[in-house]
């Protein structure tokens, strides 16, 4: 047995999944604000660490040019803690993002207890733009209220396109489930774009209240195909933003634009529910995209959107 | 190379367009005949073998669902409600008070190294209601040596009052410390923060020991002994290291089961669990088999950790859990779906098989890929409308049917009641509307043994002998395909095994009796041995 002389403190980020705990952890990163510390990324070694901030990788652990290392280790959360503990030279902080359906409360009670690791602060992430159909979702409803009640603090995200009365509306559901906790708001994400995503969750929230039942798109059951020339430059971080805005009832994007961060431009788009990827294209391909999705006026509403963005005139042709 | 005939009292071959025959001809390692002496001589020299002359061969029988764990845990004291067998061949009976808990103990510490905690398994709370296993009853077993005992369900652990002093556990503010009215430690632990404070003071890895070589080994022998001879490892890390101990271990001669690993995704991003995989799938052989993705969804019906549909559990209001948010299950599948592997998908609960159904249509209307064989894990409690759709998904089921015998009687008092119970393990749905289907055991959770998991389909009694769901029994034959064919269909191996047909490899079950035989009871037939790709086993 070897007792560190100071205890790895720690730093607990919370949250469902898509609450902002990734980016919350690129931008501690990206800051620098803490030497010597180890990020620990338990939702399923997912390592979304900004590539020009990696130095070297030592086998699961990948060191970071601040001095930093981040972990995505396999293998049960207890076993990690065992090993970290016993480095040859174990880090001074960590910072743990903790998986979407883990509980916060027994995972403070964790740290405070666990030999070499002392608790130093607990972060508890919400995104305003989808809590609605989180707290509504029947599979996971009750573990997010569940969460909620768990914390002293509640850090809100995404909040500033809602409109006073959706603020005060969602006040009211947090401090209902917990009355105690304080709320922060909190400008760590960036916002969704315009009124995008705000139409997609009005939807869905309709579709729940007529069915009764979880959500699963606007228009159910048909599955619509939509072909848009987008001749104008777009910027991909922007595309692929307003595609995933549109999640609850895209099912696929595919195609090419004209990016303009691209040397000769043509990038090619292959966007799912799981993610999107843009790969640099060759030859004088038109810039087309496909959509796949529930609902052929949802497609015809999102690639409205996507015109916008692209501020140009437009033809959509149906498939 | 010869041409080896092994005459047997009666072959089933489970190939539908042959299925009976009395001479087994191996040639390189496969199925050459199972035709007439006469006809096998047409291919050429014969060697006559005839040990087992008055036995039953049938295929080699797949277990589908299981841990190599099996092969590691035993290092640990036995202290289940059932008799089991270890892997080395001993009987241990199960223990079904606190005497016999305590005088098992007290016989595994004679020569125990006092400075190592005496550590034990397969304890089953739910078989002891009314009584609870708390500390005095261990303290009473030894006053100087630390105590862990493993609830079956691994959330849970009882410790004697040496590992409470040591660990520091009274000092600590967990919910997950179980305290009397007073506040004193009972002893219980409850979840993995307060069993890290064990975990760690006195360094136990449950799970690391069943990716080393010796692990691998003893797995292998318990399964030849139950007349295994393709067994999976159905949620394996897949560590570089894991990799090499499994390629080294099942290359030498003396291994006499095929591997089948399973990556576990959670484990992993999917980007990089591909990558692993790949790396993986390049260094597989004969023996080992590399290239399905295991998806833990929800927890166990026995634990009410299950995810079910309304009406929900029948004795607690309780939700049942997720491993990870449904969204990243579904992110999983579209991802490794489109990455053209095989999905094996662990849900007990009806609404896990939901969202799982979901996710699976999703993926497959938008990349067609026909014959993939994702496999739904377990399905206990799987609906008729899911079963169809999972037919017309194209989907593969592997059944948890050993549950009737081992929890039947609590699913029926405690858990579900009695309409589930009627559809608990559908098998005899999953036959009627076509579904490859195998069964299976989930050992160490219960026992390796396929012609007992046959059984339980069969007969659908529970340990008590209460018959449960006679609607959904399958008859022997089905239930010895299930065990071989079926099992072989969702790991997606039926073209080399499974059957023992003409060109497959000649992995054989050697029985005493014939399981077809109705006069038997499948559970009391007996296993000689085995035969792996034509060649007799040796333990």
């Amino acid at each position: 047995m070897t007792e560190a002389s100071t205890p790895i403190g720690v730093t607990l980020i919370c949250g469902f999944l898509g609450s902002g705990k990734t980016t919350r952890i690129n931008a501690l990163i990206a800051n620098g604000e803490l030497e010597d510390a180890l990020f620990l990324v338990n939702d399923f070694g997912r390592l979304n660490i900004d590539a020009s901030l990696i130095e070297s990788r030592e086998g699961e652990v990948v060191r970071l040019n601040n001095g930093c290392a981040c972990c995505g280790l396999a293998g049960d959360l207890s076993a990690q803690l065992r090993r970290i503990r016993r480095w040859p030279r174990p880090p001074s902080r960590m910072v743990m993002e903790a998986s979407g359906v883990a509980r916060p409360r027994p995972l403070a009670q964790l740290f405070t207890a666990a030999p070499a690791y002392a608790l130093e602060q607990v972060e508890f992430l919400v995104d305003a733009s989808t809590l609605g159909s989180l707290l509504n979702d029947p599979s996971v409803g009750e573990l997010v209220r569940d969460q909620l009640r768990d914390v002293e603090r509640i850090s809100v995200n995404r909040w500033h396109h809602l409109e006073e009365s959706e603020r005060r509306h969602l006040v009211t559901q947090l401090k209902a489930l917990n009355p105690d906790a304080m709320l922060q708001w909190d400008d760590a994400l960036p916002e969704p774009l315009d009124n995008m995503e705000r139409m997609v969750d009005r939807k869905v929230d309709r579709g729940e209240a007529d069915e009764g039942s979880r959500a699963v798109g606007f228009t159910p059951g048909v599955l619509a195909s939509l072909s848009i020339r987008l001749p104008a430059r777009l910027d991909a971080g922007r595309l692929g933003r307003a595609l995933d805005a549109a999640r609850p009832f895209l099912l696929r994007a595919k195609g090419f634009i004209h990016a303009g961060e691209t040397r000769d431009g043509l990038t090619l788009v292959q966007w799912t529910p799981s993610g999107c990827r843009f790969t640099p294209a060759h030859g004088d391909k038109p810039a087309v995209l496909v959509l796949i999705g529930k609902g052929r006026d949802n497609l015809e509403a999102l690639a409205e959107r996507l015109f916008v963005l692209s501020q140009m005139a437009t033809t959509a042709s149906l498939r | 190379m010869t041409i080896t005939v092994y005459p047997a009292r009666r072959i089933h071959t489970l190939n539908p367009s042959q299925p009976e025959g009395h001479y087994l001809a191996v040639k390189d390692g496969r199925v050459l005949s199972v035709g007439p002496l006469e006809a096998i001589r047409a291919f050429g020299e014969i060697e006559l073998d005839d040990r087992f002359a008055d036995k039953v061969l049938v295929p080699g029988f797949v277990e589908g669902h299981s841990h190599a764990l099996e092969g590691a845990i035993w290092d640990f004291v036995y202290l289940g409600w059932f008799d089991k067998r270890d892997p080395d061949g001993k009987h241990w009976s199960g223990v079904r008070d606190a005497e016999a808990i305590q005088q098992r103990l007290r016989q595994r510490l004679v020569g125990h190294d006092p400075a190592k905690p005496l550590i034990a398994w397969g304890f089953d709370p739910i078989y002891f209601s009314g009584t609870r296993l708390d500390k005095r009853l261990l303290d009473a077993v030894s006053g100087e040596i630390p105590i862990v005992v493993m609830h079956a369900s691994l959330h849970v652990m009882t410790v004697n009052s040496v590992a409470l002093a040591q660990a520091n556990i009274a000092a600590q503010e967990i919910d997950g410390i179980v305290r009397d009215a007073q506040g004193e430690c009972i002893g219980e632990l409850q979840e993995m923060p307060a069993m890290h404070l064990i975990f760690d003071r006195y360094d136990i890895d449950l799970f690391e020991q069943a990716s080393q070589p010796r692990a691998l080994r003893q797995y292998a022998r318990a399964a030849r002994r139950e007349g295994i001879t393709t067994i999976v490892d159905l949620l394996n890390p897949l560590s570089d290291e894991a990799i090499d101990a499994m390629v080294e271990t099942t290359r030498a001669p003396g291994y006499q089961v095929r591997l089948v690993p399973a990556l576990n995704a959670l484990a992993w991003s999917p980007e990089a669990g591909n990558e692993q995989l790949r790396k993986a799938m390049a260094r597989g052989h004969e023996k080992l088999h590399f290239g399905i993705v295991k998806i833990v969804t929800d927890g166990a019906i026995q634990n009410y950790t299950a995810r079910l549909q309304w009406p929900g559990y029948l004795e607690e209001e309780r939700q049942g859990v997720w491993n990870a948010p449904p969204q990243t299950f579904h992110d999983l599948v579209q991802y490794y779906h489109q990455a053209g592997l095989q999905l094996h998908i662990h849900t007990n609960g009806d609404e896990a098989v939901a969202i799982m159904l979901e996710a699976l249509e999703e993926a497959l209307a938008l990349w067609p890929r026909p014959n993939h064989r994702h496999t739904l894990q377990h399905v206990q409690l799987i609906r008729q409308d899911q079963l169809l759709r999972a037919r017309e998904l194209g989907l593969c089921l592997n059944i948890f049917a050993n549950h009737i015998y081992y929890w039947g009687d609590i699913h029926l008092s405690r858990t579900l009641g009695f309409d589930r119970c009627q559809r608990l393990e559908p098998a005899a749905s999953a036959e009627r509307l076509g579904i490859p289907f195998g069964i299976h055991c989930d050992a160490p959770v219960t026992p390796l043994s396929p012609l007992f998991t046959a059984h339980c389909a069969h007969a659908r009694e529970t340990a008590t002998g209460q018959v449960l769901g006679t609607a959904e029994s399958i008859g022997r034959r089905s239930a010895l395909e299930a065990i071989t064919l079926g099992a072989a269909r969702t790991l997606h191996l039926d073209a080399y095994l499974g059957s023992l047909e003409p060109g497959k490899w000649a992995d054989v079950a050697v029985l005493d009796e014939d399981p077809l035989d109705e006069h038997v009871p499948l559970k009391e037939i007996g296993v000689h041995g085995t035969l792996l790709g034509g060649v007799p086993t040796h333990d």
